[in-house]
């Protein structure tokens, strides 16, 4: 069954968009089921038969971070046939019988979305472009650590490096252990957080962004994922003797 | 039906809708009431644990409409602070400390936003000058399945002249809360999340703080060891600890 679908519908739009179309496309099929049966069952007992025709044993499986149910076996088609046969009343489950069919195959139209979802997804918000994380204009920073320099963002140079921004292997380790080279004052890689950022519109992602300390990296923690961008110039604006060498 | 029948089927219904319309007020959320006045206070306490003899209430803070910070001085000259709450249709203790070493932080949620406030009553014969508040997190990173994570060391400080009361309540700085929410969000998302496999441990804020006297050099408050409190505030309701050594930055 498909809840997890409804339930986040509007936290991305990548995911409306898919499943919208999934269940227009399950509506066109079964009124076309429908007008090709002589004879007409009634229109509420067609959806329930359907719904559950959905009832499935599948095997799940996670595929690229995403859990995908590969159907087995029909269950909800053999309650229906158990249901709707009792009698020795073969004619009323022949009636009934595509649309419980149905019910089994739209669980592969499911499927198909599911691992369609993400190519909208990356196709809507691609995963490794900034403008995916950042995409309005009211970005500043706020210090995070000591070892920061007072420095102020300079917008401009942020913004318009964007485009050449390169993303780059995240080192945790190495940087957990440079950290610590220095006892007597630890120094943060990434001492600013970058605030008042909004991500695209209707990606549903929520992320912190650390700024590094040289002004030229972003390191984007997502609630999976991270991202780390380095840019060619720096972005900030350092405020005390004007010099930026660590 | 008869007459005498009616009117007792009357009677009857007016009996029964009594306690469906007290358990129905009970249950509805009601607008806060007047916070309670001192004697009433005083009487609360007596009935929630007769062992807090509170002396004198120093003031009624409204934190907002249903969070109300009393600050109070015990018989035995301690200082100490009650947390109440409206909770649906009654003024209720959060929480009440006696002869407190540090502050402490209440979390309130209100429409659907999570604000964390500081608040202490100290001894003044401490001499304290000012109070440095800290919001820290470890440093961490993780290496799995070839994805590697890094989270960067927060150590955020924030300076609190402290005036001629011995009580306060401070709300923590605008940017402290953009990133502590920031952070519960993702980390509610991911347990609700099961799909996605996370390498993501819950990570955490704390709050700490360092007591300073006018030359700047650590002070700590006075307070005898008896201090003690109870609370039915949840998890809401946290102690500050103090700061590391070489976190004062």
């Amino acid at each position: 069954m498909n809840f997890t679908i409804k339930s986040d519908l509007f936290t991305n739009l990548a995911v409306a968009l898919v499943s919208g179309l999934t269940y227009i496309v399950l509506g066109i099929l079964i009124y076309l089921i429908y007008k090709k049966q002589k004879e007409k069952p009634k229109k509420l007992k067609v959806l329930i038969v359907c719904l559950i025709g959905l009832f499935m044993f599948s095997i799940n499986i996670s595929f690229k971070e995403s859990l995908i149910k590969i159907p087995i076996l029909p269950l909800g088609v053999w309650i229906l046939y158990f249901i709707l046969s009792s009698k020795g009343n073969q004619e009323k489950w022949n009636r009934y019988r595509p649309f419980a069919w149905f019910g089994f195959f739209a669980n592969f139209i499911f499927l198909l979305s599911s691992l369609f979802t993400p190519i909208v997804n990356e196709w809507i918000y691609p995963e490794h472009n900034i403008t995916t994380y950042i995409s309005n204009h009211n970005a500043s920073i706020v210090i995070s650590h000591p070892s920061a320099k007072p420095a102020t963002l300079n917008k401009e140079k942020l913004y318009s490096q964007f485009a050449s921004m390169k993303e780059e292997p995240i080192y945790s380790d190495v940087w957990y252990d440079e950290s610590f080279k220095n006892t007597d004052n630890n120094v943060e890689r990434f001492p600013y957080v970058l605030t008042g950022t909004t991500p695209k519109k209707g990606s549903g992602i929520k992320s912190i962004i650390y700024v590094e300390r040289d002004g030229n990296g972003l390191l984007i923690t997502c609630q999976s994922k991270q991202y780390y961008f380095r840019s060619e110039k720096s972005f900030l604006d350092f405020n005390t003797e004007g010099k930026q060498n660590d | 039906m008869t007459k005498n029948k009616k009117i007792v089927f009357i009677l009857f219904s007016i009996l029964l809708m009594i306690p469906i319309i007290l358990l129905v007020n009970y249950l509805i959320p009601h607008k806060p009431k007047a916070f309670l006045t001192n004697k009433e206070i005083m009487k609360e306490i007596k009935e929630f644990d007769p062992e807090y003899d509170v002396n004198t209430i120093q003031d009624h803070v409204f934190i907002d409409k249903k969070h109300v910070f009393v600050p109070y001085l015990s018989k035995e000259n301690d200082y100490g602070i009650i947390n109440w709450s409206w909770n649906k249709n009654d003024w209720e203790i959060a929480s009440i400390e006696t002869n407190m070493f540090g502050p402490l932080l209440w979390k309130i949620e209100s429409n659907h936003s999570i604000k964390y406030y500081l608040l202490w009553n100290m001894n003044p014969s401490s001499q304290l000058q000012k109070i440095n508040f800290y919001l820290t997190r470890e440093r961490q990173y993780f290496v799995s399945n070839g994805v590697s994570k890094y989270e960067p060391k927060i150590q955020m400080k924030f300076e609190k002249e402290l005036n001629e009361r011995s009580y306060g309540v401070l709300e923590l700085p605008k940017n402290w809360e953009n990133i502590m929410n920031d952070e519960t969000f993702s980390i509610s998302q991911n347990q609700s999340n099961l799909f996605f496999s996370s390498i993501t441990p819950p990570t955490s804020f704390i709050v700490k703080w360092l007591p300073l006297d006018k030359n700047n050099k650590t002070k700590l408050p006075i307070n005898s060891d008896s201090g003690h409190g109870t609370g039915n505030g949840g998890n809401q309701i946290d102690f500050v600890q103090l700061v590391n050594e070489g976190e004062e930055k």
